[in-house]
């Protein structure tokens, strides 16, 4: 993803910067939401994959000192 | 993702309202606040950097009352005062479409702000500022934060900012909030606020003039003026807002004053009011712009905006369009579909894995149904796992990675509105575009998103080309594979697909009666794909599609082989076969479009397993592609279609669907036969 921080997502679609706890506006009528991986932009609804574990992991051994 | 360090709990839900309600945390302050603010302005300016710049992490999120729509509280002290600061959803007017613009005009109604800070982004002034007329206009306390001046300064903009504030009469201010960068001074002209009355920056034609002049006196005591002038009410009736209608109606008020000065208005403009209003903001926008602003050229920046400008233009916009799927084309259908699954399918699992789980199996497991399960026509191994891993990983993986190279470089809003134009064209709503594009992604998401349009018009149409016409990313990876053997084909079913989207759109368009809206969007920066970024992207989108991909094919070919065994599936294939001959299709592609329902690239993957075993050929191969992509939406998607438009809409948009798809497969079928084409 494109983050800007930790916190931040920004949406490759629109470029609107959120936090992923907003990102499940859209999620009510999905049959799919329970397990669903993705995250939705609140500003334009367009979805993108979470940032896997894997690279979460990388990253944060890269900025150990 | 790592989640917010924020102290969230929904578990208290309000029983009377059924709203969200956030826990207490140790970041919620205790006392009343001494001031209000609220954040407005359009999206992606920047208002989340001011609201963090202000608040730190003093946070809590929740839906506002009676919508699904979130919004951000948080608590700023400054020079020792505690002040309460609102993020409202992105919204580009006054005029609220959407259901996030609504809620952003209702926390300026309802919440009465002490300071409402208009955030613009410092790079596009002139589009903001009419929302800072009417902002204005409105008699709102306002501060303008030219956010983002860091970039607008990269991009060789200087802005007087001492200019525009004795030009608007409102104090401005330049931030660069991610930075940092003027949020003292901010902080500071936040205390130092004092509302300076209300100013008129925008004297409009006489006609609308005249209609101000004459909803005035019916409008200054209704509930809205109390927060917002009775002339902000009066434009905002004139460009029929219906929720500020009924504000105005309020409990038995009589509106037909209101109701008759906005007909008469309309009567007798050329053009709509609300565009007209729109029109003259923009007018008034450029003007003041262009007395405030300097533009210096920056090396490297002229080559960026004049490819950008080619991409949304309809003639060079439709050469890069080509361009970019003529490269689609050769990744995915050449070297995904071609070279790896040939490899994968033929010699991996084609000679290694099956023929040592078929013999394995049979030897272990001698009862011939129960081993089918694993091994047999339809089994967890030599179709589920065959289709999953040798068939779509390979094409998927392609798609996904070229995706996110498009993706990356910021050409998919361009494609949008590139789109637009055509969409303005067939008579569509531009709002379309967002959800059409995502069906690109998923169908079942894109039905979802539908919900941003604005009418039930609007909903319907979209839905209806969303299910006949938009394959899914996989579906559309698995076509490309398909039809790799030939550019021609390629460029055919395309040109079908197009023609039919244009062609039932137009209809529907003109069969349901309604207005059309304007399409605002944001256009972020080209920018080259950064390589880091583009593989942590395909890998993540690969991840999420395997852990359910997998589960649903596995589960597919269980459900498929028990069909077998009891003979339901060879009645449904029986009885779909009359149907899929008739289109042209030979008889064993039954089975495809049976399994299509469950996910739509599964289907398309058991025509690309008939492509490769000889049965599906020149012709036959095109009209199959075409029908499975008209074909019938996948069982997600019809489940939200029928949640999100009602089981009646849901079951006429799939009955339409059904024979749609067959008849224009017959059509295709004899329009070749005649013209002696044999592909």
């Amino acid at each position: 993803m494109n983050e800007t921080d930790n916190d931040k997502i920004k949406c490759p679609f629109c470029g609107f910067e959120f936090d992923a706890v907003s990102s499940t506006g859209y999620c009510g009528s999905c049959p799919l939401a329970k397990n669903c991986k993705l995250l939705r932009c609140p500003n334009c609804a367009y979805e993108m994959p979470a940032e896997p574990k894997l690279f979460s992991a990388i990253k944060r051994l890269r900025r150990k000192p | 993702m790592s989640q917010p360090d924020l102290v969230i709990d929904y578990s208290d839900d309000c029983a009377s309202c059924h709203e969200r309600m956030p826990k207490r945390t140790k970041s919620q302050l205790a006392g009343t606040p001494a001031l209000k603010i609220a954040l407005v302005g359009s999206p992606n300016v920047g208002k989340s950097s001011v609201f963090h710049a202000l608040t730190g992490r003093r946070v809590i999120i929740s839906n506002y009352p009676g919508t699904t729509v979130d919004i951000f509280r948080g608590t700023a002290v400054l020079d020792g005062h505690s002040v309460e600061v609102i993020d409202t959803p992105g919204m580009y007017s006054l005029h609220s479409i959407t259901e996030e613009e609504r809620v952003g005009r209702a926390i300026l109604l309802r919440e009465k702000p002490d300071v409402v800070l208009h955030v613009l982004d410092a790079k596009n002034l002139e589009r903001m500022l009419p929302m800072t007329f009417q902002l204005i206009e409105a008699g709102l306390p306002i501060i303008v934060v030219l956010n983002m001046i860091d970039e607008a300064e990269a991009h060789g903009l200087s802005i007087d900012i001492r200019k525009l504030s004795a030009a608007i009469g409102v104090p401005v201010l330049e931030t660069a909030a991610s930075l940092g960068r003027g949020m003292p001074e901010l902080k500071q002209a936040i205390l130092d606020f004092k509302s300076q009355g209300f100013i008129q920056p925008i004297v409009y034609d006489e006609a609308i003039e005249n209609a101000i002049d004459s909803l005035v006196p019916s409008v200054k005591d209704s509930p809205p003026s109390e927060r917002i002038s009775p002339r902000s009410v009066a434009l905002l009736l004139l460009r029929q807002d219906e929720q500020v209608r009924r504000l105005v109606a309020g409990e038995g008020n009589d509106v037909s004053t209101v109701d008759r000065v906005v007909e008469e208005t309309m009567l007798a403009l050329p053009q709509p009011p609300a565009y007209l209003l729109a029109l003259n903001l923009q007018k008034e926008a450029s003007k003041l712009a262009s007395e405030v602003m300097t533009h210096r050229q920056t090396p490297g920046i002229r080559f960026n905006e004049r490819l950008s400008r080619a991409m949304m233009q309809p003639l060079s916009g439709g050469i890069i369009l080509a361009a970019v799927l003529l490269a689609m084309y050769y990744v995915v259908g050449v070297f995904g579909a071609g070279f790896l699954v040939g490899w994968l399918e033929k010699t991996l699992f084609g000679q290694i894995i099956n023929p040592f789980f078929q013999n394995t199996l049979s030897t272990l497991i001698p009862v011939k149904p129960i081993s089918d399960l694993f091994v047999g026509q339809y089994g967890i191994i030599t179709l589920g796992l065959t289709y999953a891993i040798a068939i779509i990983l390979p094409i998927v993986t392609t798609f996904f990675l070229i995706f996110s190279m498009i993706e990356d470089s910021g050409y998919l809003p361009r494609l949008a509105m590139l789109i637009d134009r055509l969409f303005k064209f067939i008579g569509l709503n531009g709002r379309a575009v967002i959800p059409m594009v995502l069906g690109f992604g998923c169908d079942t998401m894109a039905t979802i998103v539908t919900r941003t349009q604005e009418t039930k018009r609007e909903r319907i149409i979209t839905t209806l080309l969303l299910a006949l016409a938009i394959p899914c990313s996989a579906q559309l990876g698995v076509i490309f594979g398909i039809l790799s053997v030939s550019t021609g084909m390629l460029i055919t079913w395309l040109g079908i697909i197009v023609l039919i989207f244009i062609l039932v759109g137009w209809l529907a368009s003109r069969i349901i009666p309604g207005e059309r809206a304007c399409f605002y969007m944001e256009v972020p920066p080209l920018r080259l794909p950064r390589l880091s970024n583009v593989l942590q992207k395909t890998y993540a989108r690969l991840e999420w599609y395997l852990m359910e991909v997998i589960p649903i094919f596995i589960l597919a070919s269980v459900v498929l082989w028990a069909g077998d065994l009891i003979g339901l599936l060879d009645l449904l294939i029986r009885g779909l076969r009359p149907v899929v001959e008739f289109a042209g299709i030979p008889a064993a592609a039954s089975v495809a479009f049976v399994i299509g329902f469950f996910r739509r690239d599964f289907g398309a993957a058991g025509l690309y397993a008939l492509a490769t075993q000889g049965i599906l050929t020149g012709n036959s191969l095109l009209i199959s592609a075409v029908v499975m992509t008209l074909f019938v939406p996948c069982i997600a998607q019809f489940s939200v279609m029928i949640k999100e438009r009602g089981l009646k809409t849901a079951l006429a948009i799939a009955g339409f669907i059904f024979p749609f798809a067959f008849l224009v497969g017959f059509v295709l079928n004899h329009t070749l036969k005649i013209l002696g084409i044999n592909l």
